[in-house]
Protein backbone atom coordinates (compact mmCIF):
# COMPACT_ATOMS: atom_id res chain seq x y z
CA UNK A 1 0.00 0.00 0.00
CA UNK A 2 1.04 3.57 -0.38
CA UNK A 3 2.15 6.19 2.07
CA UNK A 4 2.12 9.89 1.25
CA UNK A 5 4.54 12.37 2.77
CA UNK A 6 3.61 16.01 2.86
CA UNK A 7 6.71 17.33 1.11
CA UNK A 8 8.07 17.46 -2.42
CA UNK A 9 11.08 15.24 -3.13
CA UNK A 10 12.91 18.33 -4.49
CA UNK A 11 11.87 21.97 -4.01
CA UNK A 12 9.78 23.83 -6.58
CA UNK A 13 9.87 27.61 -6.05
CA UNK A 14 8.80 29.45 -9.17
CA UNK A 15 8.49 33.22 -8.84
CA UNK A 16 7.25 34.11 -12.32
CA UNK A 17 4.09 32.61 -13.82
CA UNK A 18 4.48 31.53 -17.45
CA UNK A 19 1.56 30.00 -19.29
CA UNK A 20 3.60 29.27 -22.40
CA UNK A 21 6.02 27.13 -20.44
CA UNK A 22 3.16 25.41 -18.66
CA UNK A 23 1.76 24.36 -22.05
CA UNK A 24 5.00 22.54 -22.79
CA UNK A 25 5.87 21.12 -19.40
CA UNK A 26 2.42 19.56 -19.09
CA UNK A 27 3.67 16.81 -21.41
CA UNK A 28 5.64 15.43 -18.49
CA UNK A 29 2.36 15.16 -16.59
CA UNK A 30 -0.03 13.58 -19.07
CA UNK A 31 2.10 12.93 -22.13
CA UNK A 32 3.39 9.64 -23.56
CA UNK A 33 6.77 9.77 -21.83
CA UNK A 34 5.75 11.62 -18.71
CA UNK A 35 5.83 10.77 -15.04
CA UNK A 36 2.31 9.36 -14.81
CA UNK A 37 3.01 7.06 -17.73
CA UNK A 38 6.24 5.91 -16.10
CA UNK A 39 4.64 5.31 -12.72
CA UNK A 40 1.70 3.30 -14.03
CA UNK A 41 3.97 1.32 -16.33
CA UNK A 42 6.27 0.16 -13.54
CA UNK A 43 3.59 -0.36 -10.92
CA UNK A 44 1.57 -2.51 -13.33
CA UNK A 45 4.52 -4.51 -14.61
CA UNK A 46 5.73 -5.56 -11.17
CA UNK A 47 3.08 -8.25 -10.67
CA UNK A 48 4.32 -10.54 -13.42
CA UNK A 49 7.96 -10.36 -12.34
CA UNK A 50 9.49 -13.57 -11.03
CA UNK A 51 12.33 -12.08 -8.94
CA UNK A 52 12.04 -10.12 -5.68
CA UNK A 53 14.78 -7.73 -6.77
CA UNK A 54 12.80 -6.77 -9.86
CA UNK A 55 9.48 -6.52 -7.98
CA UNK A 56 11.29 -4.25 -5.53
CA UNK A 57 12.88 -2.12 -8.22
CA UNK A 58 9.63 -1.63 -10.15
CA UNK A 59 7.73 -0.82 -6.94
CA UNK A 60 10.37 1.64 -5.76
CA UNK A 61 10.91 3.43 -9.05
CA UNK A 62 7.15 3.40 -9.75
CA UNK A 63 6.60 5.04 -6.39
CA UNK A 64 9.33 7.61 -6.97
CA UNK A 65 7.67 8.51 -10.28
CA UNK A 66 4.49 9.38 -8.38
CA UNK A 67 6.61 11.88 -6.42
CA UNK A 68 7.82 13.27 -9.75
CA UNK A 69 4.25 13.41 -11.02
CA UNK A 70 3.59 15.56 -7.96
CA UNK A 71 6.59 17.79 -8.70
CA UNK A 72 5.42 18.42 -12.27
CA UNK A 73 1.96 19.26 -10.91
CA UNK A 74 3.59 21.72 -8.50
CA UNK A 75 5.52 23.31 -11.38
CA UNK A 76 2.30 23.68 -13.40
CA UNK A 77 0.39 25.00 -10.40
CA UNK A 78 3.00 27.69 -9.80
CA UNK A 79 3.41 28.56 -13.49
CA UNK A 80 -0.32 29.19 -13.85
CA UNK A 81 -0.96 30.99 -10.58
CA UNK A 82 -2.42 34.50 -10.88
CA UNK A 83 -2.29 34.69 -14.65
CA UNK A 84 -4.05 37.63 -16.28
CA UNK A 85 -6.61 37.03 -19.05
CA UNK A 86 -4.22 38.80 -21.46
CA UNK A 87 -1.44 36.32 -20.65
CA UNK A 88 -3.82 33.39 -20.99
CA UNK A 89 -4.97 34.55 -24.41
CA UNK A 90 -1.54 35.59 -25.68
CA UNK A 91 0.18 32.34 -24.71
CA UNK A 92 -2.29 29.96 -26.33
CA UNK A 93 -3.05 28.57 -22.89
CA UNK A 94 -6.68 29.57 -23.49
CA UNK A 95 -7.40 26.22 -25.18
CA UNK A 96 -6.52 24.42 -21.92
CA UNK A 97 -8.07 27.10 -19.73
CA UNK A 98 -11.51 26.78 -21.32
CA UNK A 99 -11.79 23.12 -20.22
CA UNK A 100 -9.78 23.20 -16.98
CA UNK A 101 -9.35 26.81 -15.87
CA UNK A 102 -6.04 26.60 -13.99
CA UNK A 103 -6.84 23.18 -12.62
CA UNK A 104 -4.25 20.45 -13.14
CA UNK A 105 -5.32 17.77 -15.64
CA UNK A 106 -3.07 15.20 -17.30
CA UNK A 107 -2.77 15.95 -21.01
CA UNK A 108 0.15 16.05 -23.41
CA UNK A 109 1.37 19.37 -24.83
CA UNK A 110 -0.77 18.55 -27.88
CA UNK A 111 -3.87 18.47 -25.68
CA UNK A 112 -4.35 14.69 -25.98
CA UNK A 113 -5.55 13.35 -22.63
CA UNK A 114 -3.50 10.74 -20.82
CA UNK A 115 -4.14 7.16 -21.88
CA UNK A 116 -2.94 3.70 -20.82
CA UNK A 117 -2.08 3.24 -24.50
CA UNK A 118 1.12 5.16 -23.66
CA UNK A 119 2.56 2.21 -21.78
CA UNK A 120 2.68 -1.54 -21.97
CA UNK A 121 2.74 -4.31 -19.40
CA UNK A 122 3.64 -7.34 -21.46
CA UNK A 123 4.04 -9.90 -18.69
CA UNK A 124 7.49 -10.87 -19.94
CA UNK A 125 10.50 -9.83 -17.92
CA UNK A 126 12.85 -9.17 -20.84
CA UNK A 127 10.25 -7.23 -22.80
CA UNK A 128 9.07 -5.17 -19.86
CA UNK A 129 12.58 -4.24 -18.74
CA UNK A 130 13.42 -3.21 -22.28
CA UNK A 131 10.27 -1.05 -22.36
CA UNK A 132 11.32 0.52 -19.08
CA UNK A 133 14.79 1.38 -20.34
CA UNK A 134 13.27 2.97 -23.43
CA UNK A 135 10.78 4.87 -21.26
CA UNK A 136 13.57 6.40 -19.19
CA UNK A 137 15.42 7.54 -22.29
CA UNK A 138 12.26 9.04 -23.76
CA UNK A 139 11.61 10.92 -20.54
CA UNK A 140 15.21 12.13 -20.48
CA UNK A 141 14.90 13.41 -24.05
CA UNK A 142 11.69 15.22 -23.15
CA UNK A 143 13.49 16.92 -20.28
CA UNK A 144 16.35 17.82 -22.65
CA UNK A 145 13.74 19.50 -24.85
CA UNK A 146 12.23 21.37 -21.93
CA UNK A 147 15.70 22.62 -20.99
CA UNK A 148 16.14 23.75 -24.60
CA UNK A 149 12.93 25.75 -24.35
CA UNK A 150 12.97 27.15 -20.81
CA UNK A 151 15.21 29.99 -19.60
CA UNK A 152 13.78 30.63 -16.15
CA UNK A 153 16.30 29.25 -13.60
CA UNK A 154 13.47 28.53 -11.13
CA UNK A 155 12.02 26.15 -13.70
CA UNK A 156 15.33 24.75 -14.95
CA UNK A 157 16.37 23.67 -11.47
CA UNK A 158 13.66 21.07 -10.70
CA UNK A 159 13.62 20.00 -14.38
CA UNK A 160 17.35 19.33 -14.21
CA UNK A 161 16.79 17.21 -11.11
CA UNK A 162 14.01 15.21 -12.75
CA UNK A 163 16.15 14.66 -15.84
CA UNK A 164 19.02 13.27 -13.78
CA UNK A 165 16.62 10.84 -12.06
CA UNK A 166 15.76 9.35 -15.45
CA UNK A 167 19.42 8.62 -16.09
CA UNK A 168 19.79 6.87 -12.74
CA UNK A 169 16.59 4.87 -13.35
CA UNK A 170 17.88 3.79 -16.74
CA UNK A 171 21.02 2.40 -15.14
CA UNK A 172 18.98 0.56 -12.49
CA UNK A 173 16.65 -1.01 -15.04
CA UNK A 174 19.66 -2.32 -16.95
CA UNK A 175 21.13 -4.01 -13.88
CA UNK A 176 18.62 -6.58 -12.57
CA UNK A 177 19.97 -9.67 -14.25
CA UNK A 178 23.21 -9.29 -12.35
CA UNK A 179 21.75 -8.47 -9.00
CA UNK A 180 22.47 -11.56 -6.96
CA UNK B 1 15.22 30.39 4.93
CA UNK B 2 13.18 30.02 8.10
CA UNK B 3 13.65 27.22 10.62
CA UNK B 4 10.77 25.13 9.40
CA UNK B 5 12.10 25.16 5.85
CA UNK B 6 15.64 24.45 6.99
CA UNK B 7 14.53 21.41 8.94
CA UNK B 8 12.33 20.19 6.10
CA UNK B 9 15.26 20.64 3.68
CA UNK B 10 17.40 18.48 5.90
CA UNK B 11 14.75 15.74 5.85
CA UNK B 12 14.57 15.95 2.03
CA UNK B 13 18.33 15.58 1.85
CA UNK B 14 18.32 12.48 4.03
CA UNK B 15 15.31 11.03 2.23
CA UNK B 16 17.00 11.48 -1.10
CA UNK B 17 20.16 9.70 0.00
CA UNK B 18 17.99 6.91 1.40
CA UNK B 19 16.06 6.68 -1.88
CA UNK B 20 19.27 6.47 -3.93
CA UNK B 21 20.59 3.75 -1.62
CA UNK B 22 17.22 1.99 -1.80
CA UNK B 23 17.39 1.77 -5.61
CA UNK B 24 21.07 0.81 -5.57
CA UNK B 25 20.36 -1.96 -3.05
CA UNK B 26 17.46 -3.28 -5.13
CA UNK B 27 20.03 -4.26 -7.75
CA UNK B 28 22.96 -4.78 -5.35
CA UNK B 29 21.21 -6.42 -2.38
CA UNK B 30 24.42 -7.77 -0.84
CA UNK B 31 26.43 -4.55 -0.89
CA UNK B 32 27.51 -4.09 2.69
CA UNK B 33 28.78 -0.55 2.22
CA UNK B 34 25.45 0.58 0.84
CA UNK B 35 23.65 -1.16 3.69
CA UNK B 36 25.87 0.57 6.26
CA UNK B 37 25.27 3.96 4.71
CA UNK B 38 21.54 3.20 4.64
CA UNK B 39 21.52 2.42 8.34
CA UNK B 40 23.37 5.64 9.15
CA UNK B 41 20.96 7.80 7.16
CA UNK B 42 17.92 6.03 8.55
CA UNK B 43 18.93 7.21 12.00
CA UNK B 44 19.69 10.76 10.89
CA UNK B 45 16.34 10.87 9.15
CA UNK B 46 14.44 9.54 12.10
CA UNK B 47 15.90 12.22 14.39
CA UNK B 48 15.21 15.00 11.90
CA UNK B 49 11.60 13.87 11.40
CA UNK B 50 11.03 13.65 15.14
CA UNK B 51 12.27 17.21 15.62
CA UNK B 52 10.25 18.51 12.68
CA UNK B 53 6.96 16.91 13.61
CA UNK B 54 7.31 17.98 17.25
CA UNK B 55 7.73 21.63 16.27
CA UNK B 56 5.93 22.02 12.96
CA UNK B 57 3.37 19.27 12.61
CA UNK B 58 2.93 16.00 10.73
CA UNK B 59 4.46 14.85 7.46
CA UNK B 60 2.11 11.84 7.41
CA UNK B 61 -1.38 11.63 8.99
CA UNK B 62 -0.17 9.04 11.55
CA UNK B 63 2.24 11.61 12.98
CA UNK B 64 -0.51 13.92 14.23
CA UNK B 65 0.06 14.35 17.97
CA UNK B 66 -2.18 17.35 18.60
CA UNK B 67 -5.12 16.23 20.69
CA UNK B 68 -7.27 19.28 19.94
CA UNK B 69 -6.77 19.86 16.23
CA UNK B 70 -6.39 17.66 13.18
CA UNK B 71 -3.22 19.41 12.07
CA UNK B 72 -2.75 17.15 9.05
CA UNK B 73 -5.05 19.31 6.91
CA UNK B 74 -3.33 22.60 7.69
CA UNK B 75 -1.64 24.72 5.04
CA UNK B 76 0.79 24.94 3.43
CA UNK B 77 0.61 21.98 1.11
CA UNK B 78 3.77 20.98 -0.78
CA UNK B 79 2.86 22.37 -4.21
CA UNK B 80 2.21 25.86 -2.86
CA UNK B 81 5.10 28.30 -2.85
CA UNK B 82 5.80 29.20 0.78
CA UNK C 1 -6.96 -18.08 -17.80
CA UNK C 2 -5.04 -21.16 -18.70
CA UNK C 3 -1.37 -20.54 -19.28
CA UNK C 4 -0.14 -24.07 -19.84
CA UNK C 5 1.07 -23.01 -23.25
CA UNK C 6 4.26 -22.31 -21.33
CA UNK C 7 5.42 -25.64 -19.87
CA UNK C 8 8.33 -24.03 -18.13
CA UNK C 9 6.25 -21.48 -16.17
CA UNK C 10 6.92 -23.46 -12.98
CA UNK C 11 10.65 -22.96 -13.33
CA UNK C 12 10.01 -19.27 -14.02
CA UNK C 13 12.56 -19.42 -16.84
CA UNK C 14 10.88 -18.28 -19.99
CA UNK C 15 13.89 -17.72 -22.20
CA UNK C 16 17.09 -19.58 -22.94
CA UNK C 17 18.91 -16.29 -22.73
CA UNK C 18 17.42 -15.59 -19.34
CA UNK C 19 18.63 -19.01 -18.17
CA UNK C 20 22.25 -18.24 -18.96
CA UNK C 21 22.02 -14.87 -17.20
CA UNK C 22 20.44 -16.49 -14.15
CA UNK C 23 23.33 -18.93 -13.94
CA UNK C 24 25.72 -15.98 -14.11
CA UNK C 25 23.77 -14.41 -11.24
CA UNK C 26 24.01 -17.59 -9.17
CA UNK C 27 27.76 -17.87 -9.71
CA UNK C 28 28.45 -14.49 -8.18
CA UNK C 29 28.24 -14.06 -4.41
CA UNK C 30 28.34 -10.52 -3.10
CA UNK C 31 29.40 -7.61 -5.19
CA UNK C 32 33.16 -7.87 -4.79
CA UNK C 33 33.23 -10.45 -7.54
CA UNK C 34 30.77 -8.72 -9.87
CA UNK C 35 32.36 -7.48 -13.03
CA UNK C 36 31.00 -4.70 -15.22
CA UNK C 37 29.71 -7.26 -17.70
CA UNK C 38 28.87 -10.95 -17.20
CA UNK C 39 31.29 -13.55 -18.54
CA UNK C 40 28.64 -14.76 -20.93
CA UNK C 41 26.83 -12.12 -22.93
CA UNK C 42 24.31 -13.93 -25.12
CA UNK C 43 23.27 -12.19 -28.29
CA UNK C 44 19.94 -10.39 -28.62
CA UNK C 45 20.05 -8.91 -25.12
CA UNK C 46 20.51 -5.38 -23.84
CA UNK C 47 23.17 -4.79 -21.18
CA UNK C 48 24.35 -1.87 -19.09
CA UNK C 49 27.68 -2.04 -17.27
CA UNK C 50 27.01 -3.12 -13.69
CA UNK C 51 27.68 -0.23 -11.34
CA UNK C 52 30.17 -0.95 -8.57
CA UNK C 53 30.27 0.87 -5.25
CA UNK C 54 32.61 3.85 -5.40
CA UNK C 55 32.62 7.54 -4.54
CA UNK C 56 29.45 9.13 -3.26
CA UNK C 57 28.42 12.77 -2.97
CA UNK C 58 27.65 14.29 0.43
CA UNK C 59 23.92 14.47 1.11
CA UNK C 60 23.63 18.19 0.21
CA UNK C 61 25.31 17.77 -3.11
CA UNK C 62 23.51 14.50 -3.87
CA UNK C 63 20.10 16.14 -3.66
CA UNK C 64 21.30 19.13 -5.65
CA UNK C 65 22.84 16.99 -8.40
CA UNK C 66 19.96 14.50 -8.49
CA UNK C 67 22.10 11.47 -7.69
CA UNK C 68 24.29 10.10 -4.90
CA UNK C 69 26.83 8.81 -7.43
CA UNK C 70 29.24 11.08 -9.34
CA UNK C 71 29.59 8.33 -11.96
CA UNK C 72 25.92 8.71 -12.82
CA UNK C 73 25.96 12.51 -12.80
CA UNK C 74 25.53 13.29 -16.51
CA UNK C 75 24.11 16.81 -16.92
CA UNK C 76 22.59 18.39 -20.03
CA UNK C 77 24.92 20.89 -21.58
CA UNK C 78 22.85 22.74 -24.16
CA UNK C 79 20.20 25.38 -24.27
CA UNK C 80 19.04 28.28 -22.10
CA UNK C 81 20.82 29.81 -19.14
CA UNK C 82 22.86 27.15 -17.35
CA UNK C 83 21.80 25.63 -14.00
Amino acid sequence: MWQYEKKLQYPVKIKTPNAKLAKIIISQLGGPDGELSASLRYLNQRYAMPYGEVKGLLTDIGTEELAHFEMISAILYQLTKDLSMEEIKASGFDTYFVDHTTGVYPVAASGTPFTAAYFQSKGDILTDIQEDMAAEQKARTTYDNILRLADDPDVRDPIRFLREREIVHYQRFGEPFRSR
Amino acid sequence: MNERNMLLSRIKKYDFTLKELNLYLDTHPNCRRALAMFRKYKELRSDAVEEFTKRFGPITPEQVSDTQNWTWVEDPWPWERR
Amino acid sequence: MNLDLFDDMEGIILHEREASLVSDMKNNNGNGSMTRFPKNTPLAMAYVPFQQWGETYGDDEALSRGTLFPELDLPFSKGGADR
